[in-house]
């Protein structure tokens, strides 16, 4: 019989070893269940951070990036980025801004509602037209017949129903559960939402269209990019949005775990000139030296080195292939040092003193802004430009800034630098979307004041947003894109750069072009 | 001992009165407007009246000191107002930000205590040899290696190399344990060393060669008679890593994908979300003070010569 102490030392013995069995319990399980979720036919996506907005007006839930397809937007756009039919059928424009659309029969919400004009109406109400840029005038909307509905461009736009391409006019049911549950037309219906950590999706039976081949969709929020890197290389998730440079540099040329998908290049990053800035930022108001900064970049050698080498040289700000514009214009920029020189020379500025050029007693020196998303978005881009731009004779200052509200405060708002790096798109089947936005002298956002070309381009925009034919549209879009680069060079083209996702193998992807029109549940595992 | 506590209860008061006006101040006057920011982030434009109305629904359009007195005045009635970047209640968004961090910043406390006490004792019981040179060695690492590179290294080695479990399920008990190991590890190296000095000074006092001197068996002066000397201030130095561990929460929630408060901190910062900023620097202060009070307390329970030298100070 054992003792009193002998008593308590067993006793204390098995109390540590029920301790230790039972971590060694809770570790296995939380292992296993891990297990259990690769196993399933769940398709994991890892986005980044959460930025879904639930506010009216602003409402983003479950349709901006990463869009989960809960809901849908009139139309879509096809491959060369003209507006299809979706849950409009067909529509017809009346002039003066005035549009009759007829909605697809047979459309229903996940709760069953079908889409009538009656229920389109409040929607639209709610939803699209609380986007200034879709410029849908609420008080507009009429019912014509119970599948047909007639409405009206505030700004007597013809290209309104291209806007409606942009996922913030996708259509919700307005039935006063959308902050929490929204419920949309769309092939997948919302099941779970924990703000900041996970989205579920499950696939909707009665959905109009073509069944899409996942059951479920789950998309975690890692806001990290190396953690999402290594999730997907664990196995934890089977493909990663919000592809950031850096993560490039952690790919192995025979990396076997993760596979590279990409768009075709639609993004650009150029560098704008400020054209209006205020001493000692107004060195750039003289095309001369513009168009001499434009030919002394290399661009080839920084597509090799940026983006994994996926990135393109670029002739202007819109690819080639959107909306048809093509290759001939703009014709962009070779790399001619000789020529970009002799047109400093001409300019007045001359060779000094360890290869930097001056005017007056004034060094040829500029401020690069660098960048906007951020500047990790675009590293080692400034510095190789610095180089390029020495070899000419100008003195380059680089600023890089990670915060995007500190590279618009601080710099791009007041014009306090000669070039700000930005990288952006066309993110809308309206082919004036980009260059109204960014190149009109009324442009909504103040940075862009100082690049705007002027009046010539304002006119056309102007007109390409009154023309109702689309080949009379693009056909300016075209002539406006020529004169901003080729002629006032008031952004300097560097890249196209493809939207990236990064998959596990045995993944297979859709064809994508915006990350926002990722169709994450017509992904799927190889067979 | 109530009226000391009380009376450190007033400081704290008065001290988080002064928190609110620098995390008011803090977050206003950084660079970058939220309503902006949002609409940048959304990629569309919108005309000067929409941003107008925005400014006035969060109260952006009044001048500073009138601001901070309305949200002051909100900040008593715990009305926080509403997330310029999700749109949702800040209270709901903080109510589900918390329990990750405090589970998470409780279980790393605890490790350090655990991790502080053990080498702390060892270092002062062996201070020469392989063990002595192995825990100055990684104090040193502890403190030289940053904690993001440190939490990618171990997720690494812990989840793609090995497979331990999941790191982006939070509710795994390996990821948190791996995530409270690492946001320990640092501050728990940093106060073994102080750990060791405290009970190094003892270890030469009269008291303690007197207890010698009679016989004690040397676990029991150290645990029981120094113990009790050296407790007050390491009570207070692990109260004070509280504060650490707030801050050390957003690396490593931001790489093992816990919804808590540093991540919510941090896509505030990002998104310039000021009720959303303003409220977590708040709830932080009150955090941080908590644990400085509990500790006051505990010290004081276990030591009666500090609630006298409270009473009379």
């Amino acid at each position: 019989v054992p003792d009193k102490p002998q008593r308590r030392i067993q006793r204390r013995r098995a109390f540590l070893q029920s301790g230790a069995l039972s971590l060694g319990a809770a570790a296995l399980l939380s292992c296993s269940r891990s297990t259990d979720s690769r196993g399933a036919s769940v398709l994991r996506v890892g986005a980044g951070a959460d930025r879904y907005n639930t506010s009216p007006g602003r409402f983003t839930f479950t349709s901006s990036r990463p869009n989960v397809h809960v809901a849908e937007p009139p139309v879509r756009p096809d491959d060369a980025f003209h507006a299809q039919p979706w849950l409009f059928e067909r529509w017809s424009y009346e002039g003066r801004g005035n549009y009759v659309a007829h909605l697809r029969p047979g459309v229903l919400f996940h709760d069953g509602t079908a889409l009538t004009s009656d229920v389109f109406i409040s929607s639209a109400k709610r939803f699209i037209a609380a986007r200034d840029f879709i410029a849908l005038d609420p008080d507009s909307l009429r019912r014509v017949d119970a599948g047909t509905v007639a409405f009206r461009s505030n700004s007597g736009s013809a290209s309104m129903i291209k806007n409606m391409t942009h996922p913030a006019a996708s259509l919700f049911l307005a039935n006063g559960q959308e902050e929490s549950m929204p419920v949309g037309t769309g092939p997948y219906k919302l099941v779970r939402y924990e703000p900041r950590r996970l989205l579920e999706v499950e696939r909707f039976d009665r959905y109009w269209g073509p069944t899409p081949p996942s059951q479920r969709v789950s998309i975690r929020f890692l806001a990290d990019p190396q953690a999402r890197l290594m999730a997907l290389r664990a196995g934890e998730i089977d493909l990663i949005s919000d592809v950031v440079p850096e993560l490039f540099q952690g790919l192995a040329p025979d990396e076997r775990s993760v596979v590279v998908r990409k768009s075709r290049p639609m993004r650009y990053v150029a560098l704008l000139c400020n054209r209006r800035g205020s001493p000692p930022f107004d060195t750039l108001s003289d095309i001369r030296v513009r168009r001499a900064l434009a030919l002394a970049i290399d661009r080839d050698a920084i597509a090799s080195v940026m983006y994994g080498g996926h990135a393109v040289p670029a002739r202007g700000v819109l690819p080639g292939w959107m909306f048809g514009l093509g290759d001939e214009s703009p014709r962009g920029f070779d790399t001619d040092r000789r020529k970009a020189a002799s047109l400093l020379d001409d300019a007045g500025w001359r060779l000094g003193e360890g290869g930097i050029r001056s005017k007056q007693g004034r060094a040829l020196q500029l401020r690069l802004v660098s960048a906007f998303p951020n500047a990790s978005a675009v590293k080692p881009m400034p510095e190789m430009l610095e180089q390029m731009f020495r070899a000419i004779g100008a003195k380059v200052e680089i600023v890089e800034v990670e915060d995007d509200q500190l590279y618009y405060t601080g710099y791009a708002d007041g014009g306090q630098g000669d070039m700000f790096l930005e990288m952006g798109g066309n993110a809308v089947a309206d082919p004036t979307f980009l260059l109204y936005n960014t190149y009109h002298s009324k442009t909504p956002w103040p940075a862009y004041r100082f690049s705007a070309p002027g009046a010539d381009v304002d006119d056309l925009l102007d007109a390409a947003r009154q023309q109702s034919d689309d080949q009379a549209i693009i056909s300016i879009v075209r002539e406006a894109h020529r004169r901003i680069i080729d002629e006032h060079v008031s952004s300097i083209p560097i890249l196209m750069v493809p939207v990236f996702l990064l998959t596990r193998p045995d993944i297979v992807l859709q064809p994508f072009e915006n990350l926002d029109w990722v169709d994450f549940g017509a992904a799927r595992r190889k067979a | 001992m109530i009226r000391y506590l009380l009376r450190r209860l007033l400081w704290s008061a008065a001290t988080l009165a002064g928190m609110s006006v620098v995390a008011f101040l803090l977050v206003a006057l950084a660079p970058g407007d939220p309503i902006l920011a949002e609409l940048r982030f959304l990629g569309v434009p919108a005309k000067p009246d929409t941003i107008a109305a925005l400014r006035e629904q969060f109260d952006l359009d009044a001048p500073l000191p009138e601001r901070y007195l309305r949200w002051a005045a909100r900040l008593v009635t715990m009305n926080l107002g509403n997330s310029i970047a999700s749109g949702r209640p800040v209270s709901s968004e903080l109510v589900q930000a918390l329990p990750p961090t405090l589970i998470l910043a409780v279980v790393s406390l605890a490790l350090i205590v655990l991790l502080s006490s053990v080498t702390g004792v060892l270092a002062s019981l062996y201070p020469r040899g392989a063990l002595a040179r192995l825990l100055r060695g990684l104090t040193v690492a502890s403190v030289s290696v940053p904690l993001y590179w440190l939490a990618l290294a171990a997720v690494f080695l812990g989840s793609v190399t090995f497979g331990i479990g999941s790191f982006v399920d939070p509710s795994s008990f390996g990821g948190l344990a791996l995530a409270a190991t690492l946001l320990s590890f640092g501050p728990g190296m940093s106060v073994s060393r102080i750990v060791q000095q405290r009970i190094d000074a003892e270890r030469v006092e009269d008291y303690v060669r007197l207890a010698a001197a009679t016989g004690q068996s040397p676990a029991r002066i150290l645990f029981e008679d120094i113990g009790r000397v050296v407790a007050p201030s390491l009570i207070t130095i692990w109260a004070n890593s509280f504060g650490y561990l707030l801050g050390g929460a957003v690396v490593i929630e931001r790489i093992f994908d816990r919804p808590g408060l540093g991540n919510l901190a941090l896509q505030a910062v990002a998104a310039r979300d000021y009720p959303v900023l303003q409220a977590y620097l708040m709830l932080a202060g009150l955090l941080f003070v908590c644990a400085n009070w509990a500790a006051d307390a505990l010290s004081a329970w276990v030591d009666p010569r500090l609630r006298r030298r409270g009473i009379h100070a």
